[in-house]
């Protein structure tokens, strides 16, 4: 088999017992990158010199009989709004098109201390709000792979990276992960370091990456960050909290006919549902979101905007503008709502292993102007709670349809072996997508 | 603010954004200024809980 074509944890475990050399994995990823990249723009740098260098460095190690971690000679894409020391971070903005930081972003020094090889930066919508990349989606270059990890999502999709990081303050994570069909998690907030991620709205930020099975999920969680919780375990099937209301009436027809078709088929495995009321509050999601990300975006952006505001584009520009207008008073308003939305959504999961619904309101719109609605993960991203979303079918046109599960803060591991379970009972092919063009 | 007040709101928003802007750029960003000034009187008109909230919960006159 093609390196390429392996999960994480297939590659770390072949690295380890000596059968597949950091290398020759590297070697396949690159050449897939050739190969696909012209048609899937996912991609804003790869230098291949260096990531030879670094595939040859862990080789050596291997070989040594050194094996840092169980990411060591394994891969990984970066958004391009993680600092990497010495490789230009554009953050998508030609404000920044030559900007080369002098030190790594957190979660990136400590990838290259496990021993995993930075392949590359990947494409992300500008600043990470929704002014588009260029990237297509693997399962129809006609449509979006969504954003604002448009490059990340559709990379590990269609097998140039096993994993990708990406980040979160709306629905930049699960949404595209969910639209190019693999697995996307968003941790707790604060668990994984935002130092050297270029933010957007620093109390709605959250580091997060791309996979194509929970398992490789959960082996990069531990890697990042080693004090995590484990999982304590659930019954021999999960009881879910099922959310309907906002959910049902927001998705498409599609998206909620194949939410009850996996939900079905979960029910048919043994999980248990439970239909879960919202509380009043959270009908303030949208509002409260809104306000807090537009005034943290425009003083985040301040000090540029008010010198080249024509260095923006147009979406951004405008959010900016907007957040510039806000009371002081309202933001902090928000904040203190935010606060009751969280205490009601927390007291609602007490009697859960997740919640569930649909992890998108429609499938990857087509044409590449618009990223989609990141309505059904802005929740999570406010609350901070715990998401990942798992592939759990197709549509009639042949994009893929993801269920979005939810966890208790900082009980990461519990939802990972909760979507690890859903996994394995929906059985979605997890093998790398070949670009398809209608 | 109240009765037609979310619709006052806005207005009131968009005269200061052609005030800082232009009316061109105030007009070209109005759909984010509509949005964004809409959330802020949901926000602004959303009960606070005043005998958990710490703010409130100091106002004179509050429990």
């Amino acid at each position: 088999m093609e390196p390429y074509k392996l999960s994480l944890a297939e590659a770390s475990h072949m690295i380890r017992d000596g059968s597949l050399t950091p290398t020759r994995l590297a070697g396949s990823l690159l050449d897939r990158i050739d190969k696909l990249e012209p048609v899937v723009e996912a991609w804003v740098t790869v230098d291949r010199e260096a990531v030879m260098e670094a595939a040859e460095a862990a080789t050596r190690e291997a070989e040594e009989g050194q094996i840092r971690s169980l990411l060591h000679g394994v891969p990984f894409g970066v958004k391009d709004i993680y600092y990497t020391e010495g490789m230009r971070t554009t953050m998508g903005s030609t404000l920044y098109s030559g900007f080369v930081p002098d030190h790594d972003s957190a979660v990136v020094k400590t990838l290259r201390e496990a021993g995993a090889v930075v392949l590359g930066k990947t494409e992300t919508t500008e600043f990470a709000v929704h002014d588009p990349a260029p990237t297509r989606n693997p399962w129809n270059t006609l449509h979006t792979p969504g954003g604002s990890s448009s490059g990340s999502a559709a990379a590990v999709s269609c097998g140039m990276a096993p994993m990708a990081l990406g980040s979160q303050t709306g629905g930049s994570v699960v949404r595209p992960a969910s639209y190019c069909g693999i697995v996307g998690f968003k941790p707790t907030y604060d668990l994984l370091s935002r130092e050297g991620v270029f933010p957007l709205s620093w109390s709605l930020d959250h580091v997060g990456y791309m996979t194509r099975t929970v398992e490789d999920a959960a082996i990069t969680l531990k890697t990042l960050k080693r004090d995590v919780a484990p999982a304590e375990g659930m019954d021999d099937t999960p009881k879910m909290g099922l959310l309907g209301g906002y959910f049902k009436e927001n998705a498409s027809d599609e998206v909620w006919l194949g939410f009850e078709q996996a939900v079905g088929k979960l029910w048919g495995e043994g999980a248990e549902f439970i239909d879960v009321a919202l509380p009043p509050s959270f009908g303030m999601v949208p509002s409260v979101h809104r306000v807090v990300m537009s005034v943290e975006a425009a003083a985040a952006h301040e000090d540029v905007f008010r010198v080249s505001p024509d260095g923006y584009r147009e979406y951004i520009r405008g959010f900016i503008s907007s957040g510039l207008l806000v009371p002081a008073t309202a933001y902090l308003r928000a904040q203190r709502i935010r606060g009751i939305i969280t205490r009601d959504i927390h007291a609602l999961m007490r009697d859960y292993d997740c919640l569930v619904c649909p992890s998108t309101v429609d499938t990857a719109p087509r044409g590449l102007e618009w990223t989609g609605s990141p309505a059904f993960n802005a929740p999570w991203s406010l609350t901070g709670l715990p998401s990942v979303t798992v592939p759990s079918g197709v549509s009639e046109d042949e994009l893929p349809l993801g269920l979005q599960l939810v966890g208790r803060p900082h009980r990461d591991h519990d939802l990972l072996g909760v979507a690890a379970w859903c996994e394995e009972a929906l059985g979605f092919p997890e093998g790398p997508r070949d670009p398809y063009t209608p | 603010m109240s009765g037609d007040g979310e619709r006052e709101y806005i207005h009131m928003v968009k005269e200061t954004a052609k005030a800082m802007w232009g009316p061109e750029a105030a007009e070209k960003f109005s759909d984010h200024i509509e949005r964004t000034a809409a959330a802020v009187y949901a926000v602004s008109n959303y009960p606070l809980e005043p005998d958990i909230e710490p703010v409130t919960r100091m106002r004179p006159g509050g429990r």
